[in-house]
């Protein structure tokens, strides 16, 4: 009881506390930095209290609120906890004098507030109403920002609240099902249900997180969303906001209605439910990964890779398979860990010249060199090479797919992969290489409190890449107790019998191939180290009156090569149902004439109508 | 009276034509004096249902401080009480109704209901 | 015991007390009419725990029912008495501000009357009883609606007055109709002798009544006055009329179609009439510019979704309905009582016209916020516990009708939150052209403060309401009012 009650009763003291000092800063990010700092501490500490139950002994519709902590919650709360520590050790300078910022703590108390709920409930009406709180605290992170923040909140809230409504649906459809909200008791009722009915209830719940974590048609308000509000936000929400919705998803395919409930699920041969949702997995690693490309601004870049990435951890879950599974859960911690790391790159690079837009930065990594190693970890994760973590859960999720004979879906997720690397190359090269534009003669790199983040997340990142088996422990835990088959594991990879990987051997051969290729380019000579306007184009040489910059319109080639694919059947389809809304709606309001002679018609209608009604039934 | 045309008959087809009437006029006229007459039209013609309810065929008026008139000779007082109270709301909603007309119609200069339409959708 | 008639002869007794003594009273008739309102509360909660025990008969002058007339006060009267009373009062409260001049005697008059027809048309037992308390109510409310005096304010008026004079000829039809087929008035000697009546007489009687009250009640298609008069009223009047009166009219119609029609039948058709209600009503708000017409569309949708769960024929909608009464009732005055004060102040319907208005109001937007979330339903508000009681009761009434019905009640949810949002996020907009706006004067917050409690504090006391609405539900379902009344 103590620990479970005492996170979420200190995350509700930090919004009061936060409430009642709204008007000093300083006293706001000292108590935000302890408590959150508490938090994290008693959530690793919880670890010897799983497998127990609490009950809070309230009533809600004859139900008491129920927690229980399970590995897969205690991994999920480790990561909230963690990198919400790590956020607002990073903000303590970033918001400084920011405006808007008067409830920054709030509402990031209130959503860690609401996602421990979630992922601690231990039944659907507790996940229900920590859900509902989670997504409007969601939706006042994503607010604060002025006048484009306010109108992709707006949209986020659209499908946020669809969301919702669709998963009431599913929680209450559950319970005149199964006439309890708890999941161990559905889990156990669940073979009485008749398979259509499983379907229908599993395809309500699915929608609904889907929704929550960007599944591809209904992923377009991410991207604006995440990147309109502040930059330290842009980070935690990828990081770990969309992320609920995995664990909602994962919660329900393998804990509230079992893998073997799901398989039986079948539509034709071997389509099968798992089947088709890793083929909306495999559109969204793919269609938002080639959107990015196009993105001038560094934070919707990676918002989009938010949505994208989303789509492996999918894919890994959708295959079925143990190791797919690990590498989709795994991937969640991997994702989160270089995705925060690298928009808190960003965040500096903001921090310092006060834009993100793409076109305008470049040649800062002499000034700025601890960001710079930052993004460069973080990509070289987000795209998956060795020796960083995001090369060990991809490698999981290739392995899955091919070996459960999904090669269209692995082909698709190496197809997303390219894409990832062509895009996150723009992002380091428009920041950090290429030229150094004059304004940006005098910036200089961050202060602790802001490297500090950065340091911890790069050793996370590439400690994880090598040493794999840290988090594996935990997942294969994770496993057995959602009654799947582990991954045998190591401390440097895996060792199953479907093939290995050992992280310390990949690593050493790629930092060998990196060094070779080092010598080689130094045996060679050819460089010549020459000032930034030594150069020319046209023709002519350079000199600070010309703007010649790299980094304008960079991918303006492959734009053009893409361009024809790109049809915006999303935006359009999302465009038409609003009009379409509009338009019902429109029309619904003409009903009321303001002419008192047709009210008057109406009664008489009704009357008549009503008398013909009534006739039958009686 | 006698055979086909009952006293009853007279009083429903009476109050129901009054009713229809009535509402016949509100839908219709755009006036709104007209409309306010019209309810009164469709008023005066429940009323008549209501004192039609309590008659009984060849009974006279409940008046008991009459001398040797018998209970069993009275028609059903209840209804003619009903209709008292009745005719003085639609009295009272009458009045009200002229009197807010007068109102709007200073405010707008027009009776015509498809002029004043302010307020809609 | 305290005698709950004088639920009704204080209000009505005060309120011709006002407007004698108003000359030499001059502005302080309102507390006069907040003592009157104070007594009333007291009452009608010192009768509630008596009620539950067992349903109280009073007889009226000495002569008995049948042909007397009675007050018959089982558990939904007491319940309805409680809601009235208290918002009453605090409505009365935030009108002792809000209401300004020399001619205030007269609102206050007509809010008692208009509270004396409130109460009696949830406590009368006798059919032509409701017809005239109907009335009181109705006159009061068609003049209040009309009391600011401007164009837009009689315009509702007249067509208000209009609509429900229909509705009350359609009443009157049916009380004919009844007193023809079974020579009684009194509601429980009718519940008994009711089922006497052929098929085809009874089809008239429900529709008739059903018709009529349906005017009041707001269903759609009869409900067109609503929004005009709702938004053209004082603030006040209009938290009153969404607060409680068009739920009374619902829950008169509830009341007949369960006990004293006792046609059960007919419920599966006021449930989708009560979903169509919704639809209609919610996306009708959607494209609203005037605030007050965006809250009162929201009403109707509202008033829908209270309609579809007492239509459900189980305990657990009664229940659930009657939970979604007090969510409405006080959140639904919350978002008037705010709205109020921020077109006063700001002079403007449109609320376009309050960008960033929560920086000059913040006491005010918080609270509309906190009614917004509670109507909405989302928790921990009260008006999640309702909401989701709403949606358990249907899905136990099974089957794949009342499943489509959920879903597209969940669509109106949808609507609903969206265009609220809106509102919200106008309210909170950063860049604001409002220069020379106060927040309002305490009084009326502190109205609206003790409202906000009710749906702040509500789910601590879920199982005494629960217990309370569940009696209601037991009183409807089991017919009740016939068994105890002799």
């Amino acid at each position: 009881m103590s620990i479970v009650s005492n996170l979420l009763l200190l995350t509700l003291l930090g919004v009061l506390l936060n409430v009642i000092f709204y008007k000093s800063e300083v006293v706001q990010k000292y108590i935000s930095l302890i408590i959150f700092a508490i938090l994290t501490y008693l959530s690793i500490v919880m670890y010897p209290l799983v497998g127990s139950h609490f009950e809070i002994p309230f009533l809600i519709a004859g139900q008491h609120i129920g927690f229980t902590i399970t590995y897969l919650n205690y991994y999920f709360a480790l990561m909230i906890t963690g990198i919400t520590l790590l956020t607002v050790i990073f903000s303590l300078k970033f918001i400084k004098g920011k405006e808007g910022n008067t409830h920054y703590y709030t509402v990031l108390f209130l959503k860690t507030f609401g996602m421990l709920g979630v992922i601690l409930s231990s039944d659907l009406l507790t996940f229900f109403v920590f859900w509902e709180i989670m997504s409007w605290s969601t939706f006042a992170l994503m607010s604060t920002g002025g006048e484009p923040a306010h109108r992709s909140a707006f949209k986020y809230f659209v499908f946020a609240v669809t969301a919702s409504m669709i998963l009431m649906a599913g929680v209450i459809l559950s319970y005149s099902l199964f006439g309890s909200f708890d999941f161990a008791v559905i889990h156990g009722k669940m073979a009485s249900l008749s398979l259509p009915m499983t379907g229908f209830l599993l395809t309500i719940f699915i929608t609904s997180f889907s929704i929550e974590s960007a599944v591809f048609p209904v992923h377009s308000w991410l991207p604006d969303g995440y990147s309109n509000t502040f930059t330290t936000f842009t980070a935690y929400l990828s990081g770990i906001s969309t992320r609920i919705g995995i664990y909602g998803i994962i919660l329900f395919l393998f804990g509230v209605f079992g893998i073997q409930t799901v398989d039986k699920l079948g539509i034709i041969g071997k389509i099968n439910f798992r089947y088709v949702f890793g083929i909306f997995a495999a559109l969204t690693m793919i269609v938002p990964t080639f959107t990015a490309l196009y993105q001038h601004d560094a934070k919707k870049l990676i918002a989009w890779h938010s949505v994208g990435q989303g789509g492996y951890m999918l894919i890994g879950l959708a295959s079925g398979s143990a190791l797919g599974i690990a590498g989709g859960m795994f991937h969640v911690l991997n994702h989160m860990a270089y995705v925060v790391l690298i928009v808190f790159a960003i965040a500096s690079v903001e921090y310092r010249t006060g834009t993100t837009n793409l076109n305008k930065l470049g040649g800062l990594i002499k000034k700025m060199p601890v960001s710079y190693l930052a993004l460069l970890f973080g990509i070289i994760g987000l795209a998956g090479l060795p020796p960083m973590n995001g090369f060990v859960s991809k490698w999981f999720i290739y392995r899955a797919l091919i070996l459960g004979g999904y090669p269209f879906l692995a082909i698709a997720a190496v197809i997303g992969t390219l894409g990832t690397i062509l895009s996150v190359y723009k992002l380091i090269h428009n920041m950090f290489l290429g030229q150094l534009p004059e304004r940006y003669n005098d910036v200089k790199e961050v202060g602790f409190s802001m490297q500090l983040p950065m340091w911890i997340l790069m050793i996370v990142v590439l400690g994880l890449g090598v040493y794999p088996g840290l988090a594996m422990g935990l997942i294969a835990k994770i496993q057995v107790s959602l009654g799947l088959a582990a991954v045998p594991y190591a401390l440097h990879g895996i060792k199953a019998a479907s093939g290995q990987l050992d992280m310390l051997v990949v690593s050493a051969v790629f930092i060998g191939g990196i060094a070779v290729t080092w010598i080689i380019y130094l045996l060679g000579n050819r460089r010549k180290h020459v000032g930034q306007y030594n150069n020319y184009a046209g023709g002519n040489f350079l000199n600070k009156s010309v703007a010649y910059n790299f980094n304008y319109e960079f991918y303006a080639a492959l734009e053009h090569v893409i361009d024809p694919y790109r049809k915006k059947i999303i935006e359009r389809t999302e465009r038409g149902i609003a009009s379409v809304t509009d338009a019902v709606s429109e029309y619904i309001r003409r009903i009321y004439t303001g002419m008192i002679n047709t009210y008057g018609i109406y009664v008489v209608t009704a009357f008549v109508v009503t008398i013909i009604i009534l006739k039958e039934l009686i | 009276m006698n055979g086909i045309l009952s006293v009853s008959t007279v009083l429903n087809t009476a109050s129901a034509g009054l009713i229809v009437l009535g509402l016949y006029i509100v839908f219709t006229q755009k006036n709104l004096i007209k409309m306010v007459i019209g309810l009164d039209l469709a008023d005066t013609g429940v009323n008549v249902l209501l004192v039609s309810t309590g008659y009984i065929k060849g009974n006279t008026a409940p008046i008991f401080s009459k001398a040797g008139l018998q209970v069993s000779q009275m028609v059903d007082p209840v209804p003619q009480a009903l209709v008292l109270t009745s005719i003085v709301i639609g009295f009272g909603v009458s009045a009200l109704a002229l009197a807010l007309i007068i109102r709007l119609y200073q405010k707008t200069g027009t009776l015509d209901t498809s002029k004043i339409r302010g307020l809609k959708w | 015991m305290v005698n709950p008639i004088l639920l009704i002869i204080i209000p009505l007794g005060t309120a011709f007390l006002i407007s004698t003594l108003a000359s030499a009273l001059k502005n302080t008739t309102k507390y006069l009419a907040l003592l009157a309102l104070l007594a009333n509360v007291w009452i009608s909660i010192s009768l509630l725990p008596e009620v539950l025990q067992r349903p109280i008969n009073v007889i009226i002058a000495g002569v008995k029912p049948p042909v007397g007339i009675n007050l018959f006060v089982g558990p939904l009267g007491a319940v309805f008495s409680v809601i009235i009373s208290i918002a009453g009062v605090l409505i009365l409260l935030y009108s002792f501000k809000y209401i300004e001049g020399e001619q205030q005697h007269k609102y206050y008059t007509l809010f008692l009357l208009l509270i004396t027809g409130s109460h009696g048309m949830i406590l009368t037992g006798d059919v032509f009883n409701l017809f005239v308390f109907f009335e009181i109510l109705a006159i009061s409310s068609y003049i209040l609606v009309g009391y600011a005096g401007d164009k837009n304010g009689f315009e509702a008026a007249v067509k208000y007055l209009i609509l429900g004079s229909i509705g009350s000829i359609f009443i009157l039809v049916a009380i004919a109709l009844i007193y023809e087929g079974t020579g009684t008035l009194n509601m429980a000697d009718l519940a008994g002798k009711f089922s006497t009546l052929d098929p085809a007489r009874r089809l008239m009687i429900l529709v008739f009544f059903i018709t009529g009250m349906g005017v009041e009640a707001a269903v759609f298609p009869l409900n067109s006055w609503l929004p005009d008069a709702h938004s053209s009223a004082p603030s006040s009047i209009s938290a009153v009329l969404s607060g409680f009166v068009i739920e009374i009219a619902l829950v008169v119609i509830i009341k007949f179609v369960y006990t004293i029609f006792a046609m059960t039948e007919v419920l599966g058709f006021l449930a989708v009439a009560g979903v169509i209600t919704l639809l209609v009503g919610e996306f009708a708000a959607f494209r609203q510019s005037n605030i007050k017409r965006v809250l009162a569309y929201s009403s109707i949708g509202q008033i829908g979704l209270i309609l579809f769960a007492m239509s459900l024929n189980s305990k657990a909608g009664i229940n659930a309905g009657m939970m979604q009464i007090i969510n409405h009732t006080a959140s639904k005055s919350i978002l008037f009582l705010t709205a109020g004060y921020m077109i006063v102040k700001t002079g403007s319907y449109q609320f376009s016209d309050y960008r960033g208005i929560a920086k000059k109001m913040p006491v005010s937007s918080f609270f509309f916020v906190l009614g917004v979330l509670s109507l909405l339903g989302v928790p921990p508000f009260f008006g999640f516990f309702s909401k989701l009681n709403i949606i358990i009761a249907a899905l136990h009434a099974g089957g794949a009708f009342y499943i489509t019905m959920v879903f597209l009640v969940l669509l109106g949810t949808i609507i609903e939150s969206i265009y609220f949002l809106k509102i919200l996020q106008v309210f909170y907009a950063r860049d604001t052209a409002i220069l020379d706006v106060k927040e309002a004067p305490f009084l009326p917050l502190l109205s609206i403060a003790l409202f906000s409690l009710v749906i702040l504090l509500g789910f601590l006391f879920l199982p005494q309401i629960t217990s309370y609405t569940g009696n209601i539900a037991s009183e409807l379902v089991t017919k009740l009012q016939m068994a105890q009344v002799f």
